[in-house]
């Protein structure tokens, strides 16, 4: 059984209205295309007004991530190194 | 000399010969998937191609023939199906996603299982984790009549997500205007 890096936390931010939802999504060490597709899937479960956080690693998950969720009409917050080789991508709905 | 296209997109307009008048459109959004083969790497490269593309937003489908049909059967390990002797053998040999063989280096079974040591190791999806991600995506998944006919094969004999069996012409007009891989 393979070793399931990815994990999503809910914990709701007094952010007020409709969704608001926070979501984190640790994709560090996923390989093509688990790093897509998990994105993608934690994306479509996502509410209007909610935020995803996606800890990535640098090279084609950074370069492709937030390019896709612009493409697919995801709102990309922002894009920030942490350290090292990972970055984090906020994305709300 | 290329030129973008009128309708505004970002499609390109190619001339196939610079004397022609016909004109090659860039493909839209679409990957379409011939799974012949049945074999484990042959399949992982399919369901890969297929859940990346579905990922970045592409309509997917894959349209199962042949040795194909192996990876979407619902019943799991060997076990004689089908309505006479010799569909039974074909209905044994093909065991679902677990027993497929490697194209090359199978060693009687051994190559799958070092493939897949391989893959946990390197925390690289499975062909099986491919599968379920290509079901959460909602990837197209549809079966070929005349392969089924031939290998004794029911619909029923295959997962619930298998969307409809087809035929070529249903599956060329389901293509038309994507991307078709031969796998």
């Amino acid at each position: 059984m393979s070793t399931n890096n990815s994990k999503s936390n809910q914990s709701p931010l007094p952010s007020g209205g409709a969704g608001g939802g926070f979501h984190v999504l640790d994709i560090t060490k996923e390989h093509c295309p688990m790093t897509f597709v998990k994105t993608k899937i934690e994306l479509s479960k996502l509410q209007p007004g909610d935020t995803l956080e996606v800890l990535l690693s640098e090279g084609e998950p950074l370069d492709n991530v937030p390019r896709n969720a612009k493409e697919q009409g995801y709102n990309v917050l922002s894009v920030e190194h942490v350290e090292g080789t990972t970055y984090k991508v906020t994305i709300k709905k | 000399m290329p030129r973008t296209c009128d309708c505004g997109s970002a499609k390109t307009a190619v001339p196939l010969h610079p004397n022609s008048n016909v004109i090659f459109m860039a493909e839209n959004k679409k990957l379409s998937i011939i799974a012949f083969s049945g074999d484990f790497d042959k399949l992982t490269a399919v369901f890969t191609l297929g859940t990346g593309a579905a990922a970045v937003g592409y309509e997917v489908n894959i349209f199962f023939t042949f040795w194909g049909l192996d990876a979407i059967k619902q019943k799991q390990g060997r076990s004689f199906t089908g309505g006479n002797w010799l569909t039974k053998i074909f209905g044994f040999m093909m065991g679902g996603l677990k027993v497929t063989p490697t194209s090359r280096f199978n060693f009687l079974g051994a190559g799958p299982k070092i493939f897949r040591y391989l893959m946990r190791k390197n925390n690289v999806a499975t062909l099986e984790e491919l599968v379920e991600a290509a079901k959460a995506l909602g990837i197209n998944l549809y079966a070929c009549e005349m392969a089924m006919h031939v290998l004794g094969l029911k619909k029923e004999d295959f997962i619930p997500e298998v969307k409809d069996v087809l035929g070529v012409a249903t599956f060329l007009n389901l293509s038309e205007g994507g991307q078709t891989l031969f796998i």
